[in-house]
């Protein structure tokens, strides 16, 4: 990330986000001289308590203990990121401290929630007078890093320019420091004879106004003259809003970014960071430490600001979540961080270091998402009902159930699990503290978790303590409950455990059912448990069931087939056999399922064929001409089934084009590679490039195939990625627009580039990572490396870039269909022209809708994902009003129609042909067996052959019953020419062409 | 293209000629109608279900076209050829449903046009013969003109139904319509052998063979994917017949095969690609058969050809070629590893030898670099144009 080409791009991001402070800055001073102004006028006198009345009884601050008289606020001073000049597009909120005079304290205000109190009252004093001077537009409650007991103002400017953000501080003589140490307990629940706790995160957040002053000061003063680290902020935080866990309460965020950045530049921070460095290097190098070392920042950051003398260790135990530092004495700024927040920013730290390369890494750190829905594996939603009483010891409840949440699960899931994170909530807009706080406060918890490896992730047994140590048994089975059960395992030893066994392709649900099980468990009275896993699996059912199931079987059969070619005497010995099919790799939509023979033939009619390529050992007597090599091959072909026949009885169905030999149930279609083909000429370089077909192309075929198990092997997730994006491609009737092996190689990028992320492990996330890589994609200015064996060295990389730059300018334009090259160019190693999978297509128009397509889709997705909605789906249905003519087929002519998602929901369109009788089909559903026969490719290539000039065919290889027309929008067709095409008698020569097929056939209704 | 283009050119051609020959085709069209109809219905009892339909209808979309490019040279003399193809079809819905109304018009018109071009046919000989595809009627017409050349070919054209006739009932059906098409393809390309081959042999076997060689001469053709694709073209339109025959549904009549659409004719044609494993052998069987023979001639004819002048030609002989030198290893050829490695040194130190070498690439490398920058900068621009750098 250091070449010149990432200086610009860095300079470009840079001035999207930096904000121009000479234009900002008078409208600042003259909003602050208005709060100023009004505040600075007013008498002094008692606040009432009824401003802040439900606030404070959500508190538990009697009466006789918040009495407040308002003293006018001893100073203003700007803070954060204007004052430092960091701020960062599209944050624009100025942070104004307002001191509150000593005076208004007493000495021991820092307990049991006094103090909150009073800063809520002054405050909501503060509101009542700003809200009247009229200067700003609007006035807004908001809370400082979502801490629930310490709210502030936002005053909105008439301009938008910016917001202003008031936020009351005290100076740091108010309270003994040494009170509100980590360890020490200022929350008494008095008369309950509780032992007491200690309270860090609340002493945290007194201290915390004791000190915002005196460390923005700090910051003002190194930043503001160092422009490279104000770069470094500016890129921290975007880096950070980019994840998910930005504006979460326990994690970094802005100020403590700032901080980091200014210890590690000082000299007690080692003075990693300068002026001198590159913003990137600096900002590469904060990454560094969050990663490696964010909790020896994190204790410099203490020690930053140790204050004297006084040795303070922690009195009482603090909760073990916590982040803490031993030992150091000093303020814990990172009092609401928790471990596992620690946990997650050093694995995103570590991702985008993985991502940074010489020439990469700028998308992955800046630009592209990381957030909630993309980036957990898995995502679970619980319903708690803790809110209803608010109790603001240490936190918060509500904090303590999210804490409790994450606990259960990281406990049960174990190793299973990279990360448990549970999503903190936030208070909801609109609250002012007259109201109490629980209607606020969502119920929800949405918890996140990446899965680690999928042997561990899927585990079917958890094995726990063996039965003799009884004290750690009886804690397993506490946790567990009635799962735990006893069990005897293959060694030999006894020992408690929970099962989760299931079907081999339910596995990858096993995750939901554990953690559906354990929240249940632990939290009596929850709402239903929802967890994001099988909601996409009816798409991938055939007549209710999911065919990958028949994969092993394939397999075997495969084997077999492979043993008895090899037997067969024949005049070539045949040297290897190699499958070629998706369905042997997991990646087909829908696997053949045996169908067997009986005695009144072959049940079932139609079968998928399952490719093999045969290499024959080598010859001389091949000839020479493409015609007659074809021929050669065809005829071996023959050969084969033929004695295949003799010699094992297998059937065989024979073209000239397709030999099909039947086994086991399946039909395996096998064609020949013959090294010497004229296909192979264009593997001798860059420059040469045959007009082979991809159906044709059979080395392609077999390293694609080869490459993409090993994919497999490596991330079992990618199957069923490439089923559910292959459905998706097809339900919109997308099957001409884009070839499968495209589709493969997208969804292979996910998996092999993930930066700044990890590889999906489930097939929701993987699906909606694939379908924002169709919709942010960008196509048309850059090629799309695909590098599964992480096998292509930057040469290579290079020559890719230079090739795909040089077919946009328009040469080698006599490879492509279009003249500036595929609009979708995806290079791999074994095809660095992209010239096989996306040669021909998708087209530009079309690339143009599925991206649209793709686009919508992410969108429903992700929101159906975080439970903003509940319609998985719409994801599969595809809007028929877009199409001018929609052609409605007969179910019983398809050749799978258990595979048909939904009834076509027609709605406006209007009818223009309803076939009157469904009749039976002749010849169709005897007991003939087809192999790979599909009435309705045959369809299509009919009508492009009719109309292939007037119209667009959109239809789905896999199993819709519709498939829809558009008019080309050419001109040639408009005026007299086209009112003579009428539509009575194109409707009539399609009844005509697809006879048997065709149900119905709907028109869009004409706008008048 | 193939056909379209002809057809096209045809009537462009006539349309040219259209003013000059207008007089005679009036008064020679009646004649010539009824001439048609009979050589038609007797041509009906003589062919067993074998005149192809679309045939038929590829005469009757000819008048249409001529009916329509009257109607347009009225407006544009020099129109476009594929704009007219393109709207034949609407053409024939138009005209179906003016039936009524017309038919009797139309009928004329449709006779006409053909009269027309018979009669021009005759006027530009053989070659325009030639490039016809319905070749069979044509030459009936041109029989009853009395061409000597094209009488000939009538024979063959009988031969070929006899051909055929006895081919269908082997069920090779498939085979037939390929020799059918491939005939015609030769025949335009290499007439005078096909005549003479096929005059030659009367025998069923030998027209059989023939029709093979014709194939292997297809493949010889240098022409042979432009062919191809016209195979292709043709066999699509001849299609809709095979299953009527194969199937033996159809009882000869070209009628039924037309209306075969749909499921059923998919389903046909599936089965029609699929004869069984045998026939299929033995037709590959044949093709390389005789792939092998014809090689085997062609070479022998070169040599004979190239001896002609008394000389005596040395062609490399078939074998295994002697790949490595036996005594050191290295393959015929190549050059010794320690020589190469040499020779690559020597032009490496030749590289930056002198000062200005040196110069020279310093100042190319600079400008590439410089290049590349601008170009980056050209990049950023559009990047940034688009908006792709905005984080939010």
């Amino acid at each position: 990330m250091d070449s010149a080409l990432a200086q610009l791009k860095l300079e470009a991001l840079l001035a999207e986000i930096r904000v121009d402070y000479g234009d900002l800055e008078p409208a600042v001073d003259a909003a602050i001289e208005a709060v100023k102004d009004a505040l600075m006028k007013i008498p002094e006198e008692k606040v009432p308590r009824s401003l802040a009345s439900g606030f404070l009884d959500d508190l538990g601050v009697p009466e006789d203990r918040s009495l407040l008289e308002f003293k006018r606020p001893e100073s203003f001073t700007l803070v954060g990121s204007y004052s430092t000049r960091t701020m960062a597009r599209p944050a624009t909120v100025v942070d104004l401290a307002m001191r509150i005079p000593k005076a208004c304290f007493y000495e021991k205000d820092y307990l049991n929630h006094r103090y909150h109190a009073k800063r809520a009252l002054y405050l909501a004093y503060v509101f009542k007078i700003l809200s009247k001077c009229g200067f700003f537009k609007s006035i807004e409650w908001a809370f400082l890093h979502h801490d629930a007991r310490k709210p502030v103002l936002v005053l909105h400017t008439a301009s938008g320019m910016f917001d202003l953000r008031v936020i009351p501080t005290i100076s740091s003589n108010v309270f003994d420091i040494s009170k509100l140490d980590d360890g020490r307990s200022n929350v008494h629940n008095e008369g309950t004879g509780e032992p007491l706790q200690a309270t860090p995160s609340y002493n945290g957040s007194i201290l915390e106004d004791m000190f915002v002053e005196e460390l923005s000061t700090v910051e003002k003063n190194l930043l503001c003259h160092s422009r490279r680290l104000q770069e470094a902020v500016m890129l921290l935080k975007v880096w950070l809003r980019q994840r998910s866990s930005y504006g979460q309460p326990d994690t970094m965020n802005g100020f403590l970014l700032s901080i980091m950045i200014l210890h590690l530049s000082s000299v007690a921070g080692g003075q990693r960071l300068s002026n001198h460095m590159t913003a990137l290097q600096n900002f590469r190098v904060s990454l560094e430490m969050i990663g490696n070392d964010l909790p020896c920042a994190c204790n410099a950051l203490g020690f930053r600001l140790e204050l004297q003398g006084t040795e303070r260790r922690p009195a009482l135990t603090v909760d073990e979540s916590r982040v803490l530092f031993p030992d150091t004495y000093g303020t814990n700024l990172l009092f609401r961080m928790t471990k596992n927040s620690l946990k997650e920013l050093k694995l995103f730290a570590e991702r985008t270091l993985e991502a940074i390369t010489a020439d990469s890494g700028f998308q992955e750190s800046f630009l592209a998402a990381v957030d909630f829905a993309s980036y957990f594996d898995c995502q679970i939603r619980l319903e708690i009902d803790d809110t209803s009483k608010c109790d603001f010891s240490n936190d918060g409840a509500w904090r303590g159930s999210e804490g409790k949440a994450e606990n259960v699960l990281s406990k049960a899931l174990k190793d299973r699990t990279k990360l448990v994170r549970v999503l903190r909530r936030t208070i909801a807009s609109g609250w002012n503290p007259k109201k109490g706080l629980s209607k606020f406060l969502p119920s929800k918890i949405q918890i996140g978790a990446i899965l680690n490896d999928i042997e561990n992730a899927y585990r079917m047994v958890d094995v726990g303590p063996s039965a003799d140590k009884k004290e750690e048994s009886a804690k397993f089975r506490s946790f567990w409950g009635k799962k735990a059960e006893l069990r005897r395992f293959k060694d030999g030893t006894i020992a408690e455990a929970v099962g989760w066994e299931c079907e081999p392709w339910k596995r990858h649900l096993i995750i939901a059912r554990v953690s559906e099980y354990i929240l249940i468990r632990h939290f009596a009275g929850a709402g239903p448990v929802e967890t994001v896993s099988d909601q996409l699996d009816f798409s991938l059912l055939d007549k209710n069931q999911d065919s990958i199931g028949s994969t092993p079987k394939i397999l075997q059969a495969l084997e077999e087939f492979t043993k008895r070619l090899k037997a067969l005497a024949l005049p070539l010995k045949i040297s290897s056999v190699q499958p070629i099919s998706a369905a042997f790799r997991h990646a087909a939509v829908y696997t053949p399922r045996p169908r067997h023979s009986t005695k009144g033939g072959v049940v079932g009619v139609f079968l998928e064929p399952l490719e093999v390529m045969i290499q024959l050992e080598g010859s001389g007597r091949w000839p020479n001409d493409v015609i007659a090599i074809k021929k050669t091959k065809a005829a071996f072909c023959l050969k084969i089934a033929d004695s295949m026949h003799k010699q094992w009885h297998l059937d065989s169905v024979v073209s000239e084009d397709a030999v099909d030999i039947l086994m086991n149930g399946f039909a395996f279609r096998i064609s020949i590679a013959y090294e010497k083909d004229p296909t192979l000429i264009k593997h001798k370089g860059m420059a040469a490039i045959s007009n082979i077909s991809i159906k044709d192309d059979l080395i392609f075929h077999s390293v694609h195939s080869s490459t993409l198990n090993g994919l497999q092997g490596r991330c079992p997730a990618y199957g069923p990625t490439v089923r559910l994006a292959k459905r998706w491609i097809g339900a919109h009737l997308f099957s001409d627009v884009i070839t499968e092996e495209a589709i493969e190689l997208l969804v292979a990028y996910i998996f092999t580039r993930p930066q700044p992320m990890f590889p999906p492990s489930t097939r929701i996330t993987g699906f909606l990572r694939f379908l924002r890589l169709l919709a942010n994609y960008d196509w048309h200015l850059s090629p799309l490396i695909v590098d599964i064996n992480g096998d292509m060295s930057s040469k290579d990389r290079e020559t890719v870039v230079a090739f795909f730059e040089a077919t946009r300018r328009g040469e080698h334009a006599d490879f492509y269909e279009g003249s500036k090259g595929p609009a979708m160019f995806i290079a791999t190693s074994y095809d660095m022209q992209s010239v096989t999978s996306t040669r021909c297509l998708p087209l530009k128009p079309a690339l143009k809708r599925l991206v649209a397509y793709a686009k919508s889709s992410a969108a429903l997705l992700t929101s159906n994902i975080t439970g903003m909605d509940n319609r998985w789906q719409s994801l599969f249905r595809t809007p028929l009003n877009c199409y001018d003519a929609v052609l409605v087929l007969q179910r019983k002519s398809l050749p799978h129609p258990g595979r048909v998602l939904f009834s076509p929901e027609l709605g406006k369109l209007q009818a223009a042909f309803v076939c009157p009788d469904v009749r039976s089909h002749l010849a169709f559903r005897t007991n003939q067996l087809f192999v790979g026969f599909n009435p309705v490719v045959e369809f299509v290539q009919d009508i492009k052959a009719k109309f292939g000039d007037y119209y667009d065919v959109w239809y789905d290889v896999l199993g819709s019953d519709v498939i829809g027309l558009t008019l080309q929008k050419q001109e040639v067709f408009v005026g007299t020419k086209r009112k003579r095409n009428d539509e009575n008698s194109i409707v009539e020569n399609l009844v005509s062409l697809g006879k048997g097929l065709v149900a119905s056939i709907y028109l869009k209704v004409k706008e008048k | 293209m193939g056909k379209s283009e002809k057809n096209a050119s045809r009537s462009e051609v006539n349309l040219v000629k259209e003013k000059k020959i207008k007089k005679k085709v009036l008064e020679g069209g009646k004649l010539l109608v009824e001439k048609k109809k009979k050589i038609s219905s007797e041509k009906k009892k003589r062919s067993l279900d074998l005149v192809p339909m679309p045939e038929r209808t590829s005469e009757d979309e000819d008048g249409d076209r001529l009916k329509k490019k009257k109607k347009i040279s009225e407006k544009k003399l020099g129109k476009k050829k594929e704009i007219v193809e393109e709207d034949d079809s609407d053409l024939e819905i138009t005209l179906k449903k003016k039936k009524k109304k017309r038919k009797k018009k139309l009928v004329e018109e449709i006779e006409d046009g053909e009269n027309e071009q018979k009669v021009e046919k005759t006027l530009k000989k053989k070659k325009f013969v030639e490039e016809t595809e319905d070749g069979q009627k044509e030459q009936k017409v041109v029989k009853t003109l009395k061409k000597k050349k094209v009488v000939e070919e009538i024979e063959d054209g009988e031969n070929e139904q006899k051909v055929e006739k006895t081919l269908k009932k082997k069920k090779f059906v498939e085979e037939t319509e390929d020799g059918q098409k491939e005939q015609k393809v030769v025949k335009t390309l290499k007439k005078k052998k096909v005549v003479e081959e096929i005059e030659g042999g009367q025998h069923e076997e030998k027209v059989e063979k023939a029709l093979k060689k014709q194939k292997k001469m297809l493949v010889e053709d240098g022409n042979q994917q432009k062919l191809e694709k016209k195979l292709k073209k043709k066999k699509k339109e001849v299609e809709p017949v095979v299953p009527a025959s194969s199937g033996g549904a159809g009882s000869g009549d070209g009628e039924a095969g037309k209306t075969l659409q749909g499921m059923e004719k998919w389903i046909a044609e599936y089965n029609a690609r699929r004869p069984g494993i045998h026939v299929l052998q033995e037709q590959l069987d044949s093709f390389i058969a005789d792939y092998e023979e014809r090689e085997e001639q062609a070479r022998k004819e070169r040599q004979v050809a190239a001896s002609g002048d008394g000389w005596t030609v040395v062609t490399r002989q078939k074998g295994k070629r002697r790949s490595a030198d036996a005594t050191s290893g290295i393959a015929v050829g190549a050059v010794h590893a320690a020589v190469a490695a040499n020779a690559e040194k020597k032009t490496q130190a030749l590289n930056d030898f002198y000062k200005f070498q040196k110069r020279d690439t310093h100042r190319n490398e600079v400008a590439q670099l410089q290049l590349k920058f601008q170009e980056d900068k050209k990049k950023i621009a559009q990047l940034r144009a688009a908006r792709k750098f905005r984080p939010y």
